[in-house]
């Protein structure tokens, strides 16, 4: 029984299908990212895990606990969402107690002036500040409690936003794009902190981002999505070494892994300039299918070696690696190589040179987007 | 020496191009007083001098028709607060606006979020209640004093009905304000719903997803928590505004009652009307209308105050 | 779709509106009833909004014959069309001037406006009024729009517009060798449009149902403005004849009523700029 899960949700707008039998579940102290173009769906499922939104179908589970009916305020998830989302009128130490006054306070207790006379109300205050300085000392806010959002800059916000959603132990903790609206340094700071208090706090976290690199890089599993649709859900290492279609392994990775139109010979073997590059596709001879291999798995050579004879046509000098576009003959899009800048030594664009690519390095996908079995199984993935 | 070649050479560039930017600034500074000259003149000749004049007429015994007057200093303000009129015209503007203002901002708000939570019909509710705006006010006054009618009016013949005897709705002294008030709340209900309903659409969505997450339940408390607070410039404004076109009232009372009956719908500006267009008592009216600009003043002046001490929203 | 029960907030709530609704439409509702009614019958029976005897014509014939209706509206136009061209073309050049250009009075004229906008008609009204009889000037349609030739909520609201416009495009026209005036017409302006319109119903709705300014300088029909013209209407009745009197102010709510329900949208984000005013 997983933590937090999401079964079967489907939702559609007339006839547009926003989600199409979607399923996701989050073990203890696991954090999941959902990560897929704009558009695909990610952002209406994680309101719909809020319950913000509801599908058509499916249900929702906290444990053994259905929540699909109940309002989000006793479904006890905490969100962070893309805007942030702070009360603009209240201070950060404000902003942060709300969803411990909503909880500890009683509505008569939360009465403006009138408030003040209930009994209670003090030791229940004294409660919430305490815990409102922990949470704020813990991500080093604590220092901006009196000021309100509008004088803080858009780092600070997102810490108060995260702030008011660790404040309280939720059952799971869902973000939607919290890094979005940050500039690139702060970001990748800021990626490595959410990692790390989310391992502190150990509750499930669904994160929802357009940033394949960001999922790869801090989740323990990752969900792809593609219109409305989950199409690989999987851990970030088989998500990029071993993708179940297409367009998971065009979605993830940068550079874009190359695409090349082929069709399979005899034995199931795929010839790619008069050399085999893979073999035992299964299907007939003559199945149209594609090849797709990472920029980092071809090796470039110099032009007297054995191996795929190419041109090069482009260079892209990114400091420490190389991005080498290369032509090969019978070919339609360039083929780019990930290479240090030793290889391209004395290489300007025109110049002769060699490809070589493992056999094991090229994934088959057929017409309809999947992988394409293999007759001997041409990579044992490993899992992380 | 090529230090010094350099440093011989820079003054005289410099001077080039400073002389060009100097050039170019006075260009510009140029076309910019040509474009606003007219605005300026329009702004001097239209409302500062105007404005100017009115003071000065408030020190004099200026009135039409006699084209020598005196400066009789303040005068005219110490005639001013021992004459009857105008303190009764005081107290009745006060009293309208006192019942208009708090009824057409609530009654606004709440037209306004009724509309923004209702699906059902939200296009056709908003054109029914924005339609007074878009309607005129001398028109729509005649048709209240019919409906008002003490005999043959519908809203007397429903009262009778029920077994109420209708009053004199607006030829009687007890009633008279409040009719007009009625009339006042149903034309600004109106105007401030439209300004409340621009204020609700530009709260963020994502604000009331984070209310119901964190805990806020009922709609209530969402209230409480994300509209209200939100709302505070939009309500001040529509405060501010209601207060000042309340302190306006005219055309009501020059279309139904004339300040009557015995001086019972006497208000500022009727008030004014009379003593400066009617009796021509220019000096006189002057210094009323004096008053009443410093009311309109205060009125802004405490809106920029509470703005500036509430409000530093992003 | 989930079921509503009958008595739950939501039906509560679109009865509360409704309702509501009613109470906006029933002076309407009325007018139109009463102006189709004969004069017996709104003596005799004033709940019955479908008259037994449609006398609809006889009303509007009555009020038509009565006041120069199509004078009253002509010259409400001829007003509105004056104060708007009048506002829209002495604002638009000063807006740009102090959005765009550097100018060493732009602070002063940013008090100006300020100013401006705390002072109404009704305080400058008497000198005015003086300086019209002085000059002889009274009962003319320069007496009825001069005073509002100038808008200082015109110049704040295009202001505030021009404020937002990218300044790399009027560097851009200078490079394209457009002088100043030039780009105002020709770059300001079309982009201004939507600022332009909102403004254009704002001045209209405001003039045309104006009646303080009108009633102190015009005496006669020839001039009278729609308001100031009902006003003669009821005056000359006695205020008795309800008929042809609603028949009179079914005619004169009816253009800015048609105008609204046409353009719905345009005509609340010009009211809602007022409250920009206040």
């Amino acid at each position: 029984m997983s933590a937090f899960a999401l079964r079967n949700i489907s939702k559609s707008y007339g006839a547009n299908s926003i989600l199409n039998d979607v399923s996701i579940e989050a073990e203890e102290g696991e954090f999941i990212a959902l990560v897929g173009p704009s558009g695909c769906g990610k952002s209406t499922l994680l309101r719909i895990a809020a319950g913000l939104d509801h599908g058509d179908t499916g249900s929702i589970w906290m444990g053994d606990r259905e929540i699909t009916a109940i309002h989000p305020a006793d479904r006890n998830v905490a969100m962070v969402f893309q805007s942030y989302a702070l009360y603009p009128h209240l201070t950060a130490e404000q902003n942060i107690a709300v969803p411990l006054a909503m909880r500890n306070l009683s509505t008569l207790q939360r009465m403006p002036f009138l408030g003040r006379f209930v009994s209670g109300r003090r030791t229940a205050q004294a409660g919430i500040k305490q815990q409102v300085l922990t949470t704020a000392t813990s991500l080093q806010i604590d220092h901006l409690l009196d000021r309100k959002p509008g004088q803080m800059s858009g780092g600070q916000r997102q810490r108060v936003a995260l702030a008011r959603a660790l404040v309280r132990q939720p059952g799971v903790f869902l973000m939607d794009e919290p890094l979005s609206n940050l500039d690139a340094n702060l970001r990748v700071h800021t990626r490595a902190e959410i990692v790390d208090l989310h391992r502190r706090a150990g509750v499930p976290t669904i994160y929802v981002t357009h940033d394949q690199s960001e999922a790869l890089s801090m989740a323990d599993r990752v969900a792809v999505m593609m219109g409305g649709k989950v199409l690989q859900f999987d851990s970030p290492a088989s998500i990029y070494d071993d993708p179940r279609h297409i367009e998971v392994a065009k979605f993830v990775g940068s550079p874009r892994i190359n695409i090349i139109n082929a069709i399979t010979s005899e034995n199931g073997a795929v010839i790619l300039a008069g050399k085999t590059v893979a073999e035992g596709v299964t299907g007939p001879v003559g199945t149209p299918i594609q090849l797709a291999i990472r920029p980092e798995r071809i090796k470039l050579r110099s032009a007297s070696a054995k191996g795929i004879a190419a041109t090069i046509s482009r260079l892209e000098f990114l400091g420490s690696e190389v991005l080498v576009a290369t032509h090969v003959a019978g070919t339609e899009d360039d083929l780019v190589v990930k290479a240090v800048p030793a290889d391209i030594a004395h290489l300007a664009a025109g110049a002769p040179v060699t490809l070589q690519i493992d056999k094991d390095a090229c994934l088959i996908f057929g017409q309809d987007g999947l992988r394409v079995p293999m007759r001997t199984p041409t990579r044992i993935a490993v899992d992380a | 020496m090529r230090e010094i070649a350099t440093t011989s050479l820079l003054p005289d560039n410099r001077s080039v191009a400073r002389q060009a930017a100097i050039r170019a600034a006075k260009r510009e500074e140029r076309v910019a007083w040509q474009l606003a000259a007219p605005a300026i003149t329009l702004i001097i000749v239209l409302i500062l001098l105007p404005t100017l004049a009115v003071f000065i007429f408030s020190l004099t015994n200026y009135e039409l028709g006699y084209d020598d007057f005196q400066f009789i200093g303040l005068d005219n303000y110490i005639e001013l607060f021992g004459d009857r009129t105008f303190l009764i015209s005081l107290k009745n503007t006060a009293i309208y606006t006192a019942i208009v203002t708090p009824f057409s901002v609530f009654i606004g708000l709440g037209v306004a979020l009724l509309i923004e939570g209702e699906t059902r019909g939200r296009a056709f509710f908003r054109t029914v209640y924005f339609l007074p705006v878009a309607s005129l006010l001398v028109a729509m006054a005649t048709v209240f004093q019919y409906l008002l009618h003490p005999t043959i009016g519908p809203v007397n013949a429903m009262l009778s009905m029920v077994g109420i005897a209708g009053p004199n709705w607006l030829g009687s002294s007890s009633t008279v304000l409040l009719s007009l008030a009625i009339i006042g709340i149903w034309q600004s209900v109106s105007f401030n719903m439209v300004l409340f309903l621009a204020g609700l659409t530009a709260i963020p969505r994502d604000l009331y997803a984070a209310a119901e997450v964190d805990g806020a339940k009922s709609s209530w408390e969402r209230f409480r928590l994300v509209t209200w607070p939100m709302l505070g410039p939009t309500t001040l404004f529509v405060t501010t505004i209601s207060v000042i076109n309340a302190v306006k009232v005219f055309e009501t009372v020059k279309t139904l009652t004339e300040g009557g009956p015995n001086k019972s719908s006497e208000v500022l500006l009727w008030t004014i009307y009379q003593e400066g267009f009617v009796f021509l008592r220019v000096g006189y009216a002057s210094a009323m209308t004096v008053i009443f600009l410093a009311f309109l003043i205060v009125l802004m002046l405490v809106q920029y105050r509470v703005l500036d001490k509430r409000v530093h929203y992003t | 779709m989930r079921r509503i029960p009958l008595f739950s907030m939501r039906n509560l709530r679109l009865a509360v509106l409704s309702a509501g609704a009613l109470l906006f439409l029933a002076p309407y509702i009325w007018m139109i009833s009463t102006a189709a009614k004969s004069r017996e019958e709104i003596f005799s029976s004033s709940l019955t909004l479908l008259p037994q005897h449609w006398a609809l014509w006889e009303n509007l014939a009555k009020a038509f014959s009565r006041v120069p209706m199509g004078q009253l509206l002509l010259n409400g136009l001829i007003v509105c069309a004056l104060i708007f061209f009048f506002q829209v073309v002495i604002a638009i050049p000063c807006a740009y001037a102090m959005a765009k250009l550097k100018f060493r009075a732009a602070q002063t004229m940013m008090t100006l406006v300020m100013l401006g906008l705390l002072i109404p008609i009704h305080a400058t009204a008497l000198p005015i009024y003086v300086a019209l009889n002085k000059v002889g000037m009274l009962n003319s349609y320069f007496a009825l729009s001069a005073p509002f030739f100038i808008s200082v909520f015109g110049i704040f609201l295009f202001l505030q517009f021009f404020r937002a416009m990218p300044d790399d495009l009027i560097a851009a026209a200078r490079l394209d060798g457009m002088s100043e005036l030039a780009i105002v017409n020709r770059v300001i302006v079309p982009n201004a449009w939507p600022a332009v319109t909102a403004f254009a119903i704002f001045s209209v709705v405001a003039h045309w149902n104006d009646l303080f300014w009108p009633l102190i300088v015009i005496t006669g029909t020839e001039r009278a403005t729609p308001p100031l013209g009902l006003l003669f209407f009821r005056a000359a009745e006695a205020g008795d004849d309800y008929g042809a009197l609603m028949a009179a102010t079914l005619i004169i709510t009816l253009p800015l009523v048609a105008a609204f329900l046409l353009a719905q949208r345009r005509f609340i984000e010009g009211i809602t700029l007022t409250g920009l005013k206040g």
